[in-house]
């Protein structure tokens, strides 16, 4: 036994250290299992089985009416893709530091030269780009590729692509809120009764408008509203849920590291 | 001397648990030290404060001159580190395993670092386990694979809590034969309460009780006890004549008399060593009819040390 010359040692310090090699692990876990199948066919029926039906199969039944229209397909793929993907990223988050927690790796890992920032960052920057991959990249590519077909001409990549992008904040918003929630808790109930509770609060105080006029400009909500004039290229009424929801997220994972560097193992 | 860990004063608390009260400890480099203590002494505490992965509630210390509080990472650098219950990510593999841990270290190349996964595989007997996902493992092999994980990176200090714990007797031994092997190249910090384990394979040994270390010494200066020179003979025959020869001498200073298989005992405990090799056993065996069965200086047996200690009225060695 003799220490090997030959190894080279990692250079990250500081917050950073173990960035790297928790992200290989936690990337792993997205892309070299079956999981990584398993949600591509899940979220292509999800999020491309309706507008499919719509654009492909309605026709085949009702003769009558009118061909549909890529549009009518973007609305059902947009009003779908949001609040699915919500729903999907809380039920996936809640475990994401609690499991970790509750087997006893968490405190192997931090065993090791790994900032706690670096444990956080790794699971909040894998499962993030997994799920923007797999949800958001993959589907919105393939209902831009049914809504071309339908329409005979290549859409305007842009705008669907802003929309899309729209979304992806949304969820990124929802997966924050969910791993701060982790760093807290020690078991998944409260994390997801948290979550799941917060979502269809602001859900319902997004339709009370009238009533309660300034909150609900802020809630992410109403980040999924604009998604639809900016599929279609309008110019969006507000960018307020843009600013609040990107400020929020990233509040929630300074948060989230703050808490999970204060906790004991 | 360069002090590998170095604290003082360190204490935690948990609410009004006070699991840890100031507590002092030095440990030099290249040595093996156990850490004794009964149950809930703050064995594990101490070692989870040494790593960072709990705050100190007073006092502080470093290790490698890091300072625990503030420099945790650059101390996990030097440190391998095997939990009392180890938990580990079961679907993978113990070759998995070894190579996720060491790129916390090694960014490179590949090769070198398959090479140092199979070496330390192969350290721990577990080369023909490697490719097998952890879940399966026997508490044996879970054990030898958390050595295995913490000597990946050839630490400087390896600090393992509880390694021989659940094991078998073969278990412990293929454990206690691995650290032999790694003391030449590291320092070995290990708490336990196998205590034949600790008289086996320590340089230096302290002990917690509720919090507070009450003792630390060379593991042969605590075997050697406080109460100065013994000696003990098995005898055959009538004694009573040799004992009264015996007590006039000014270096006997007591004899304690005992029974064994139907023998009598002596511990015989004298002031002046030197006088008591030179004259003991010739003025017992002067006596005719008396034979001398067993004769020797007396080794306390660590686990009446840690005893006396623990259940208060022992000197304490420090």
């Amino acid at each position: 036994m003799s220490h090997d010359s030959a190894l080279l040692m990692v250079r990250e310090r500081g917050w950073s250290s173990g960035l790297r090699n928790m992200l290989r692990k936690e990337n792993g876990t997205w892309w070299r299992t079956k999981k990584c199948w398993v949600q591509i066919l899940v979220w292509l029926l999800i999020a491309n089985g309706i507008p499919a039906f719509i654009l492909w199969i309605i026709p085949l039944i009702d003769t009558g009416s009118p061909l549909p229209s890529g549009a009518d397909g973007l609305e059902a793929f947009l009003s779908i893709l949001g609040p699915a993907a919500t729903i999907g990223v809380l039920i996936l988050a809640q475990s994401i530091i609690v499991r970790e927690k509750q087997l006893g790796t968490a405190a192997w890992i931090l065993s090791n030269p790994v900032s706690r920032a670096a444990f956080v960052l790794s699971k909040l920057i894998a499962h993030a780009a997994g799920i923007l991959a797999i949800i958001f990249v993959l589907q919105g590519l393939v209902a831009y590729g049914q809504f071309s077909l339908r329409d005979g001409e290549l859409w305007p990549i842009l705008p669907l692509a802003a929309a899309i992008g729209l979304q992806a904040l949304h969820m990124l918003f929802w997966l924050a809120f969910s791993l701060m929630l982790g760093t807290f808790f020690r078991s998944r109930g409260p994390v997801l009764g948290i979550a799941f509770g917060a979502y269809f609060v602001q859900e319902i105080l997004g339709q009370l408008e009238g009533l309660v006029p300034v909150v609900p400009a802020y809630m992410p909500t109403k980040l999924l509203a604009l998604c639809m004039p900016a599929a279609l290229g309008r110019p969006l009424p507000t960018v307020l849920p843009i600013v609040s929801v990107a400020v929020s997220a990233v509040l929630f994972v300074l948060i989230a590291i703050w808490r999970f560097g204060r906790q004991e193992y | 001397m360069e002090w590998v860990i170095d604290i003082q004063g360190l204490s935690k608390s948990y609410g009004r648990v006070k699991a840890l009260k100031s507590l002092d400890l030095r440990v030099p480099r290249n040595t093996i030290l156990g850490f004794l203590g009964p149950n809930g002494a703050g064995k594990t505490t101490t070692i989870k404060l040494l790593l960072g992965l709990i705050r100190p509630s007073g006092g502080g210390g470093t290790v490698f001159g890091h300072d625990i509080a503030r420099q945790s990472i650059e101390i996990r650098r030097r440190v391998g580190y095997l939990a009392q219950q180890p938990r580990y990510y079961e679907h993978m593999t113990a070759r998995e395993l070894l190579r996720f841990r060491a790129r916390f270290f090694y960014r490179g190349p590949q090769a070198a670092i398959e090479s140092r996964v199979a070496e330390t595989l192969e350290l721990v007997g577990l080369d023909d386990k490697a490719d097998r996902p952890i879940r399966g493992f026997s508490g044996g092999e879970l054990q030898r694979l958390g050595l295995a994980q913490a000597q990946v990176n050839y630490p400087d200090l390896l600090i393992l809590d509880e390694p021989a714990a659940n094991l078998d007797p073969m278990g412990r031994r293929d454990v206690l034969e691995v650290m032999e092997r790694l003391r030449q190249h590291t320092t070995i910090f290990y708490s336990t309460h196998i205590l034949d384990d600790v008289q086996r394979v320590s340089d230096t040994v302290a002990i917690l009780d509720h919090g507070e270390l009450v003792a630390q010494a060379p593991i042969e200066k605590l075997l050697a006890g406080s109460d100065g020179p013994v000696y003990t003979l098995v005898l055959q025959g009538d004694p009573s004549a040799a004992y009264s020869r015996l007590t006039s001498q000014p270096w006997v200073t007591g004899i304690q008399v005992g029974q064994k298989n139907g023998y009598v005992t002596w511990q015989v405990s004298v002031s002046d060593e030197e006088a008591a090799r030179a004259e003991l056993l010739r003025r017992v065996l002067a006596e005719r009819g008396l034979n001398v069965l067993e004769y020797g200086r007396k080794k306390h047996e660590l686990e009446e040390v840690f005893m006396q200690i623990v259940e208060g009225g022992a000197d304490v060695t420090r």
